[in-house]
């Protein structure tokens, strides 16, 4: 997939010159309506093959990715949050299977639906329409190549940048990250840099290409509370230089406050409530996030209850993704569940427009 | 104990299984057949195998299928003798080794110059020094694998000494010797047999080589190599004197391989992870 | 890092002396006499007496090690006392031989061992990766010297392929001292090659899992990419050790192989040396084998330097 957009080919690449095409890109992102999603999920579904059968991850989610804008993925360990950010990554595993639903994405050629791609065209997108980083920054660096080797290794396979103009840019993307003495650095090792260090290096990797869309599978719970601010941070500044479009996968209900316009609240595979991150915690539609928010420990800046003295977790065990409830999957734990939620499943139905809850009690919560 | 539970791997199983039946063979078949593997029928010389000798008949018309079960006994036992041996020196040595420190240097020397040595040439050097006899045999193969075991234990115990626990059996006042006994040497146990296992391997084919080129056990002992060995001038003409102990050789070291594969995986996460 | 480099070497060289020592602890613990051997049966108590004198053998043994170490820190390896020439001399008309053959038997295992256990990590689960282990299993579980036999017999003897036995005339060419080695390599190098095979498999594995994987996986980057610089250049640590341990196993077997091809090289030279009791020779040839297996490891262990960025880090 040879891309369009112009890049100064044989002079220096300076740090002004990945700036100015960086501009140039945000401009076509805002001229163009914000309602024409970069990346479209629709009625994804994702099941592993486990020894008790055929387990449902990831079961009929939608959502849209804008320029510019960062949706976060918000949920429990095993609600199915990481699984979808791998399946757009098409990069599952041989466990996983993607069983229907489609994944647009808007290239500057058309719209290409992500997994009807074959696997040599896939990882043409990978690292360079759309890239992604980890949690763990401690071990997603390669111990025995140079930092700079590899954030040049996108900029040489997608780019055809030479040697010389890619150790160039890699220089100048760890400026951009904040890393000082990039003409040193470019030349260390993963295991001289700390943590948060090795975070910021993943972020230059991954934005080396400038892609539309940058997917961040809870790349700060491994970190201290400082350094995640920082790092935010810099996705916030990124964000707004390139217009890329975030998908932010947490369970850290803070971080979706200081960094998501727009929230999406997963659980047992299942999209449960859809809106904008403002209504979601000042006033959650849905009985899971509800008692989600409820049951965090009271803090001084989260903008909802300052007067609990008492920790108030949800009731019941986590679900059991082989042995689903016949219903409402959080039906089991709910406070306000009725007999209708175990009746049948319930559809993700629209509340006002651009929100959405799962839920057949919208409104009438208390 | 905890090692039950991963039993059901595959490998495990296969080796155990595999091993099972070769160990009953070579211990029932003695037993109860009544073909004499000693007495030799001169008429019978050299027939190839046939129904009456599935294995055929060897240069002094003794059925080799018997006689190959009597000396699978003996290598099998031999080899089990030398893994004994290795297993108690080396675990000795190297508990010494990884838990005393100030020992710890001289005895890691020690053992490296011993594994300096190819396997083959220490067994007959050390044979040749002993006198070529049964005993001999046992003491010289088990020095040559001693330092093998003593490693794995050694890197074991340093692993096990750095554990709280230890500490605080120390803080208790609990002596070296029952430190070492009660709290690490159970811990050992695990790569202790895991290893043992591949020396058992060893040990038999070492064995083999050995009494196949005359320096090793005395040839009227009927082992797999002395049978390889006396099948070697017949090569042309009667195959079967050398192939069928081969095949015995190989099978028993596959299934011990197999065996302490598939106990090494299974056994992974217990045990300590040395170098 | 020089620091580590000599620490490394001074090891090497107690461990060598240390070699030097149960040599001829050995060696003089084998019973018999080699004079009265030399002799033969008719020889007079005087005369034995006589030639062991001559040989130096009557000397108290502690005086006969230390003229043995000073020796050998001249590199003086002493003089046969059956074969009429210096043990450097035997040595030395033999290695070429014995070095032709384990290295090439090496290179086989090697060229073999890596490349199909990269493949089978690779493509773990599938048929091949299941066919391919239990063969390995089995291939390397047969004795060396079996599947000497076997080749003799079979390519050898029965189709006239390889010739059966012997290194050739002393003035063959290279190539028709290769072609004697081939069969004598291919059984030196079956067991190893499997265990390289299985260590690469095991290792490559482990990397495969790893979470940088995952990130170069997200890269878009190639397959081929991947495996052999992602992955392949972690895994290189286990390989190189097993390597190490294949070189020093080849240089024992040898000894079995060469008897077995009727190839007069520096294993067949041991064997029977220890059994005529020519003291020198037997404790000349292990010193020897034992040292090329020392430095072997020495070397391997800078290699390692070279490999991984970390230990060159903790090395400093």
């Amino acid at each position: 997939m040879r891309s369009t957009r112009s890049w100064p080919a044989g002079d220096e690449m300076t740090a002004a010159a990945i700036m100015e095409a960086g501009a140039r890109r945000v401009e076509l992102n805002r001229s163009e309506t914000a309602a024409a999603p970069v990346l479209s999920v629709s009625n994804l579904s994702v099941a592993f093959e486990t020894e008790r059968g055929r387990v449902a991850a990831v079961r009929d989610v939608s959502f849209n990715l804008y320029a510019g804008r960062t949706l976060a993925l918000v949920g429990e360990s095993g609600s199915g949050k990481s699984v979808t950010s791998l399946s757009i990554m098409r990069l599952l595993g041989s466990a996983g299977v993607i069983a229907a639903g489609s994944i647009t994405l808007a290239t500057p050629t058309g719209p290409q639906d992500l997994l009807r791609l074959r696997e040599r065209e896939m990882r043409g997108i990978r690292g360079r329409s759309i890239s992604m980083i980890f949690q763990e920054p401690m071990t997603s660096l390669n111990p025995v190549l140079t930092v700079g080797h590899q954030i040049a290794e996108p900029l040489r396979s997608h780019l055809r940048l030479s040697r010389r103009q890619a150790r160039k840019a890699a220089m100048a993307l760890l400026d951009r990250v904040g890393i000082p003495g990039s003409a040193r650095r470019v030349d260390s090792y993963a295991h001289e840099f700390s943590g948060g260090m090795r975070q910021r290096v993943m972020i230059a990797i991954a934005l080396a290409c400038r892609p539309l869309v940058m997917i961040a599978d809870e790349p700060t719970t491994a970190l201290d509370v400082t350094v995640q601010a920082q790092i935010l941070e810099l996705i916030r500044e990124l964000q707004r230089e390139t217009g890329m479009a975030v998908l932010f996968v947490t369970h850290n209900v803070g971080v979706v406050a200081a960094i998501a316009d727009r929230t999406a609240v997963m659980y047992a595979g299942e999209l449960m409530e859809v809106a904008t991150t403002a209504q979601i915690l000042s006033s959650p539609a849905h009985p899971y996030t509800r008692t989600l928010l409820a049951s965090l420990p009271p803090d001084i800046d989260s903008p909802f209850d300052r007067e609990r003295q008492r920790l108030v977790p949800i009731s019941g065990q986590p679900v059991d993704l082989a042995a689903l409830p016949p219903g409402c999957s959080f039906s089991p734990r709910c406070p306000w569940s009725l007999r209708a939620c175990d009746a049948s499943l319930i559809p993700l139905a629209q509340v006002v427009p651009g929100r959405a809850a799962r839920c057949v009690r919208i409104g009438d919560l208390r | 104990m905890i090692l039950f539970r991963r039993f059901r791997r595959g490998e495990v199983i296969f080796g155990l299984a595999l091993l099972g039946v070769l160990v009953i063979c070579f211990v029932c078949w003695p037993a109860l057949s009544s073909v004499n593997p000693y007495q030799s029928q001169v008429s019978n010389r050299l027939k190839p195998p046939s129904f009456i000798h599935p294995f055929g008949t060897d240069d002094f018309g003794r059925d080799v299928l018997v006689r190959v079960m009597y000396a699978g006994r003996l290598s099998l036992a031999l080899g089990f003798m030398v893994a004994a041996f290795a297993c108690l020196a080396g675990t000795a040595l190297g508990l010494v080794a990884g838990f005393l420190r100030r020992l710890d240097g001289p005895i890691s020397r020690l053992l490296d110059a011993l594994m300096a040595f190819p396997d083959i040439l220490l067994a007959i050097a050390l044979l040749a020094a002993f006198g070529p006899n049964l005993v001999n045999a046992v003491i010289a193969l088990g020095l040559v694998y001693m330092p093998r075991i003593a490693r794995v234990v050694r890197a074991a115990t340093l692993v096990q000494r750095e554990l709280p626990f230890v500490e605080a059996a120390l803080s208790m006042g609990a002596s070296t010797g029952r430190i070492l006994w009660v709290h690490i040497l159970p811990n050992l146990l695990a790569p202790l047999f895991v290893q043992g296992t591949f020396v058992l391997a060893y040990a038999m084919l070492t064995e083999a080589a050995l009494s196949f080129l005359g320096a090793g056990v005395p040839p009227e002992l009927p082992t797999l190599g002395n049978m390889i060995a006396a099948g070697q001038p017949y090569f042309g003409r009667a195959e079967w004197m050398m192939i069928f102990p081969g095949l015995a050789i190989a099978l028993t070291v596959l299934a011990l391989q197999t065996l302490g594969d598939g106990l090494r995986d299974a056994l992974d996460p217990l045990m300590a992870r040395g170098r | 890092m020089l620091r580590f480099v000599l620490a490394r070497l001074s090891g090497l060289v107690i461990v060598m002396f240390l070699v030097a020592t149960i040599v001829f602890v050995i060696s003089r613990v084998i019973p018999g006499d080699p004079a009265a051997v030399m002799l033969g049966a008719a020889a007079t108590g005087e005369d034995a007496a006589r030639l062991k004198a001559q040989l130096g053998l009557d000397a108290p043994l502690l005086q006969q090690y230390i003229r043995w170490i000073a020796q050998l820190l001249q590199f003086d390896l002493g003089q046969s006392i059956f074969l009429g020439q210096s043990v450097n001399a035997a040595l030395s008309e033999r290695a070429e031989l014995t070095v032709a053959l384990a290295s090439l038997g090496l290179a086989m295992a090697l060229a073999t061992g890596i490349p199909v256990g990269i493949a089978v990590a690779v493509w773990r689960g599938t048929l091949v990766d299941r066919m391919l282990n239990s063969t390995a299993l089995l291939a390397a579980s047969l004795p060396v010297f079996w599947i000497g036999l076997i080749l003799i017999r079979y390519p050898a003897a029965k189709f006239g392929w390889f010739p059966v036995s012997g290194y050739g005339a002393p003035d063959a060419s290279w190539r028709e001292k290769l072609h004697h080695l081939v069969l004598p390599a291919v059984a030196l190098a079956l067991p190893n090659s499997v265990l390289l095979l299985r260590t690469t498999r095991t290792s490559m594995l482990d990397v495969l899992s790893a979470d940088y994987v995952r990130t170069a996986r997200a890269k878009g980057l190639s397959p081929w990419t991947i495996v052999m610089k992602h992955a392949l250049l972690n895994a290189i640590v286990p390989i190189l050790t097993v390597s190490g341990v294949a070189a020093a196993y080849m240089v024992g077997s040898t000894t079995v192989t060469e008897t077995v091809f009727g190839l007069p090289g520096i294993g067949n030279l041991v064997v029977s040396a220890v059994l005529r009791r020519d003291y020198p020779v037997i404790q000349g040839t292990l010193v020897v084998i034992s040292g090329i297996y020392v430095i072997l490891n020495f070397f391997i262990d800078m290699l390692y330097l070279a490999v991984d960025p970390r230990i060159r880090a903790g090395a400093r």
